[in-house]
């Protein structure tokens, strides 16, 4: 009973201490799916299984995060969260057959994991991602810490699998700093 | 980092208290507070009083307050009602979260968290709550906490659990307070004091004294429902046992009231909280846990009010979940809500989701249409009009 507060301060994506690489400012590619010009130093740090996190100035102030092909019946953080937080198998879960609405949907769900509150929506539209139909929206929430938060999601259903980037940052300073840079990263996006 | 550095001096002012040779005052000898008291400087009492002032400032500034002047008003009213001359000491913050949750700090600080006001039938049950944690302030249980567990010379136990908070860089207020409040796991002589007080508070204060097994009840078969999938703070340190029922119905029994005098609140209630309320299931919902918010919904039905949004929600629930079936349940309680009138627009744009997954594209697009008529400038309208287009 009493370890329960500890257990809840586990970072909300980064699991392990495992060293950061800089990113090259030349063209990148996330999975074999894609690839992009990353605008920016990024620095790769380490993070949940089937996602890559870059950050300039720390994860937990500004990050870009690729996520890199759910499949169907699949959610879209994988791994421990938080004492408490439902198993895998009872997380909201990816289906091939979602709409955009879905999937604004699942992401915000897929937050609310991490105890964020406040969770909204905005914007939501069609958007190509690289040459296929995409979407886009921007999300904005209050981390347990209090701290408030702005997020930009771009992403594409590709052969059956959810990819999308998405680009957060505190709401206040680093996501408006940055945010230029990721919009023409995301321009850049060329499928494989 | 400024965060940071507020736990970091919170630590630090705990770990002076727990550096003091000789502790001041014997546990169980403390008297209740009285109204407006404040403890005597350089008492450990004066310490703990400081490090919650910390926490409170962060609270206050924090994003998870719900600043909405009339619900707060309303609850600090209860408040007021329920703990008389100590009114003006206790500051109410109502925290936007799903999950169940009341607690008061030694220095006056309350926290009432939205999922409780969700939980809650009528203001009687609310009352109810309150004067339970009004009952662990005024009867100083968290310095008597505070010093049994340092007789035990675990007062590490506060320090570590907040040094490991502060070394995840950014600590706000919920995680402080989840740590604080199993930190403050009251004794169950406490608890049983608390619910005494509470009940008494509620009694004094003209509300129906059965209300307090009722909520009780009525958190029982939540737990039950949820299973340990998302153990909730209060739970872990107000187990709503058998027990605590049997004991608050029992005293309810015993307690002599005119007929036709209780007062349950409902119309209050239901009148200052009814505007949160699409907001308070939202968030709910958002928790996946289809069959504790059954319960819920099945319990917000049954008392009759606000039908259109209880079925909309009802509808979300069968959406989200989306086993077999449950398309076919989410379209008749969506139309069940429009049919009862107080329906919010985001129940058409459901329908029009759940009709184009079906493949019933006319009835899609017609309920597409009625969402962004409705909602003219919906922040999703680029999305649905793209959906129209494919519905062609
Ligand atoms: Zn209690």
């Amino acid at each position: 009973m009493r370890t329960l507060p500890l257990l809840l301060l586990v970072p909300v994506l980064v699991i392990a201490c495992a060293p950061v690489k800089l990113i090259e400012n030349t063209r990148v590619s996330i999975g074999d799916t894609y690839s992009v010009d990353p605008q920016l130093r990024w620095a790769s740090v380490p993070a949940r299984p089937g996602l890559d996190l870059w950050t300039v100035d720390g994860a937990a102030l500004d990050s870009v995060m690729f996520i890199k092909g759910v499949a169907d019946g699949e959610a879209v953080f994988r791994g421990p969260i938080r004492s408490g937080a439902p198993d895998d198998d009872k997380r909201p879960k990816f289906r091939t057959e979602m709409t955009p609405s879905d999937i604004a949907e699942l992401f915000v769900d897929s937050y609310a994991l991490f105890r964020n509150q406040k969770l909204e929506t905005a914007g939501l539209r069609p958007e190509k991602f690289g040459t296929e139909d995409g979407f886009r929206f921007e999300m904005t929430w209050v981390t347990p810490a209090g701290l408030e938060m702005q997020a930009l999601v771009a992403g594409a259903i590709i052969k059956k699998r959810l990819h999308a980037v998405v680009y957060s940052g505190a709401r206040a300073h680093y996501f408006p700093k940055y945010r230029d840079a990721v919009e023409k990263l995301l321009t850049s996006i060329k499928l494989q | 980092m400024k965060l940071a550095t507020q736990v970091l001096s919170l630590i630090l002012a705990l770990s002076l208290l727990a550096g003091c040779a000789t502790p001041r005052g014997a546990p169980g000898a403390l008297t209740d507070l009285k109204p407006g008291e404040r403890p005597a400087l350089a008492t450990d009492e004066a310490g703990l009083w400081m490090a919650m002032d910390r926490v409170e400032a962060n609270l206050k500034t924090s994003g998870h307050v719900v600043t909405d002047p009339a619900l707060n008003s309303y609850v600090q009213g209860i408040v007021c009602r329920l703990a008389g001359p100590h009114c003006a000491s206790i500051r109410v913050y109502i925290v936007q979260t799903p999950h169940l949750n009341a607690s008061m700090a030694p220095n006056g600080m309350m926290q009432v968290w939205t999922g409780l006001i969700l939980h809650a039938d009528n203001e009687a049950q609310l009352a109810y709550v309150l004067g339970h944690e009004i009952g662990h302030y005024v009867r100083r249980h968290s310095v008597q906490l505070f010093r049994d567990v340092r007789l035990k010379s675990n007062a590490t136990l506060f320090l570590n659990v907040l040094a490991g908070a502060a070394g995840v860089g950014f600590v706000g207020p919920l995680i402080q307070l989840a740590a604080l409040s199993s930190v403050f796991a009251f004794s169950r002589d406490n608890e049983r004091e608390a619910d005494e007080v509470g009940f008494e508070l509620m009694v004094l204060a003209g509300y129906d004294p059965h209300e307090a097994a009722k909520i009780w009840e009525a958190l029982l078969a939540q737990r039950a429902a949820t299973k340990d999938s998302q153990p909730s703070i209060f739970f872990a340190t107000h187990p709503p046992t058998g027990e605590r029922v049997a004991t608050l119905k029992a005293l309810a029994e015993k307690t002599r009231t005119a007929p036709g005098e209780l007062d349950l609140g409902r119309e209050r209630f239901l009148a200052a909280t009814g505007p949160f309320r699409a907001t308070m299931l939202r968030d709910e919902l958002r928790l996946r846990r289809s069959a504790a918010t059954q319960l819920l919904l099945d319990r917000l039905a049954a008392s009759g009010s606000a039908p259109g949004e209880i079925q909309f929600f009802q509808g979300e629930l069968y959406r989200l979940r989306g086993e077999s079936g449950d398309d076919v349940k989410a379209i008749a309680a969506y139309e069940k809500a429009a049919a009862a009138g107080d329906v919010p627009p985001e129940a058409h744009r459901s329908l029009g989701l759940v009709l184009m997954k079906a493949r019933a594209n006319a009835r899609a697009r017609a309920a597409f249409f009625r969402y962004l008529e409705l909602r003219p400038d919906a922040q999703d309208g680029a999305m649905i009009r793209d959906y129209l287009k494919r519905l062609e």
